[in-house]
């Protein structure tokens, strides 16, 4: 297996963070990110989402590595939602930033992580973290599975941290780890977003996606979004090639597209 | 419950189900717009639900509650294991917390021979090993007791054996919203339904926690707003009827005389089965007539 690419910077203070989960799909390997990133502003930083329990180790040193290369002080760390693949480091993180906060949707990890009660920042959709020179803004979560689930959008790189939304694998065997979404023009983003959606985003295959991607469509216009950062999926650089296949994605996966009962 | 401090002693409680093979642990927490369990809006309490399968000298545990939960489900199992007996642990919910928070405190004090849970997760031993006071910043999960237990993956419709002679049948689950399995334990005549069939919640945190009265049940209106109002906020406007033909199919084919979801009271007795069948059924059948949420419903911290 090569190299872990990661971490990687993917604008001015904006760096990607995980490893690859194998998921094998009959012949083929195919991977998946749970990724996290770290927001560096000029006075502190944030950490988005908090990593698959498989990828503690690994998110932990490249968190490591981004602190020798003085990132300023981690004082804030955010998920999107309770799911272990994307919260599973947060106990760990606290730990190891006494500092720090757990901002957006806290709910249950006064139940989960009790000796951080009061560490706990509960935000609401137009809260935002000012990290120096630029703000972290909650957001609305479009595509979710537990309700009270928030994305954040950062001013300055204007890059959108949506969680479980643009949720798609890729091929491991094609060197496509790693990459953004533009740079492996291989990826079958279509097919492997209904797939993710099938595992994952289980209400999708009953209901009539067309006005979460209408509304999709209208967020990334009203806030100007430039940069993609999803949890599960390659970051997206390039809105106008990429987000066609993404809602194409959506549509296979939906009611209207391939409908799968269990 | 301040802080999410642990409840009263009475409130964590052995419920004998079936004499000598199936035990219930309620694990119970406030409903106070903190959990996404639940509505933000709905007060009382709720319980995280284990269960406790004996046969013969084995024994397998279904969940294990919120980290709060540790000491009194530890000191519950500890009185229901005879000595020798040894110890398996399954996670319906391998994503969530409400069921995996223990598995590392649980596999450090007995004698645990195999953790069952669903793919993509890797190690279903090691995918529950995050809590910072046993596995810390930079160490890999799975030192320790639980780097010697083994890990068995549910991939799909798959048949676990408690013991020689009890078997548990796992399938897919028709009505849920993160990936999940229901388990059936034809021995029992119990439906394991993760977060199906949890629409039940109590004032009090002494519950009682089985509901064995059909009059001892939500309203429509009440069970339909509990479900709208999280998990199954996707309901209005959906195209259910493979989900409510999936649940007939299942309750046909199957005798169930008890129903045991991931939370909330268990609904104990045939004609009580009868009766939350047929009420989520029909909050299926009335929600698809319904027009759709909107898409902006959701977002609410629920912890102001």
């Amino acid at each position: 297996m090569a190299a872990n690419p990661l971490p990687r910077e993917l604008a001015p203070g904006v760096f990607w963070l995980g490893d690859c989960l194998d998921q094998p799909h009959g012949d083929v390997m195919l991977h998946g990110y749970s990724s996290l990133y770290v927001l560096a502003g000029a006075d502190s930083s944030v950490i988005i989402e908090a990593g698959h329990p498989k990828d503690l180790v690994v998110v932990e040193s490249q968190i490591e590595q981004l602190v020798q290369r003085g990132i300023p002080e981690v004082r804030f760390i955010f998920t999107t939602h309770q799911e272990t693949p994307h919260s599973s480091g947060v106990g760990r993180m606290l730990q190891r930033f006494p500092e720090a906060v757990l901002c957006g949707s806290t709910s249950d990890y006064h139940l989960v992580f009790p000796q951080y009660v009061d560490r706990l920042r509960p935000m609401e959709i137009g809260d935002s973290i000012d990290l120096g020179g630029t703000r972290l803004v909650v957001v609305e979560a479009v595509i979710r599975d537990l309700l009270n689930t928030q994305w954040v959008y950062d001013t300055a790189s204007r890059t959108l941290f949506p969680g479980d939304g643009f949720a798609y694998n890729h091929y491991h065997g094609l060197g496509q780890c790693g990459k953004v979404a533009e740079e492996v023009p291989g990826l079958d983003l279509e097919e492997m977003t209904a797939m993710f959606a099938e595992f994952a985003l289980y209400w999708t295959q009953f209901c009539d996606l067309e006005p979460y991607i209408e509304r999709l469509d209208e967020l990334i216009e009203e806030l100007g979004v430039d940069l993609i950062a999803p949890s599960h999926g390659l970051p997206i650089t390039d809105l106008d090639e990429t987000m066609p296949r993404v809602r194409e994605g959506l549509r296979q996966g939906s009611a209207h597209g391939a409908p799968r009962a269990t | 419950m301040a802080g999410g401090g642990p409840l009263t002693e009475g409130s964590a409680q052995i419920v004998t189900l079936v004499e000598d093979r199936l035990y219930y642990l309620p694990n119970v927490y406030e409903l106070d717009g903190r959990v996404t369990t639940h509505p933000v809006n709905l007060r009382g309490f709720a319980s995280t639900n284990s269960y406790l399968l004996v046969e013969k000298e084995h024994a397998l545990l279904i969940d294990t509650g919120f980290s709060v939960h540790e000491r009194t489900l530890i000191e519950r199992v500890r009185k229901l294991l005879e000595p020798g007996m040894r110890l398996s642990v399954l996670v319906i919910r391998i994503g969530e917390y409400y069921g995996i928070c223990n598995v590392r405190p649980l596999v450090e004090a007995f004698d645990v021979d195999v953790v069952y849970g669903k793919n993509a997760y890797g190690n279903p031993a090691l995918a529950e090993d995050f809590r910072p006071e046993y596995s810390p910043w930079g160490t890999p999960p799975g030192e320790g007791w639980i780097g010697d237990v083994r890990g068995h993956v549910i991939a799909g419709n798959e048949v676990i054996e408690v013991s020689q002679g009890r078997e548990l049948h796992a399938f897919g689950a028709p009505l849920r919203l993160l990936p999940t399995h229901w388990i059936y334990d034809a021995s029992t005549k119990t439906l394991f339904t993760s977060d199906a069939f949890t629409h039940t919640w109590r004032a009090d945190p002494s519950g009682p926690w089985v509901v064995a009265e059909v009059d001892d049940s939500p309203t429509f209106e009440e069970a339909r707003a509990y479900m709208i109002g999280n998990r199954f906020w996707w309901l209005p406007g959906a195209q259910t009827e493979p989900i409510a033909d999936r649940i007939e199919e299942i309750f046909r084919e199957r005798e169930i005389e008890r129903i045991a979801p991931g939370y909330g009271c268990v609904l104990e007795g045939k004609d009580v089965v009868d009766h939350h069948r047929l009420l989520v059924l029909e909050i299926l059948s009335a929600t698809r007539e319904e027009p759709p949420v909107p898409v902006s419903v959701g977002g609410r911290s629920g912890g102001r």
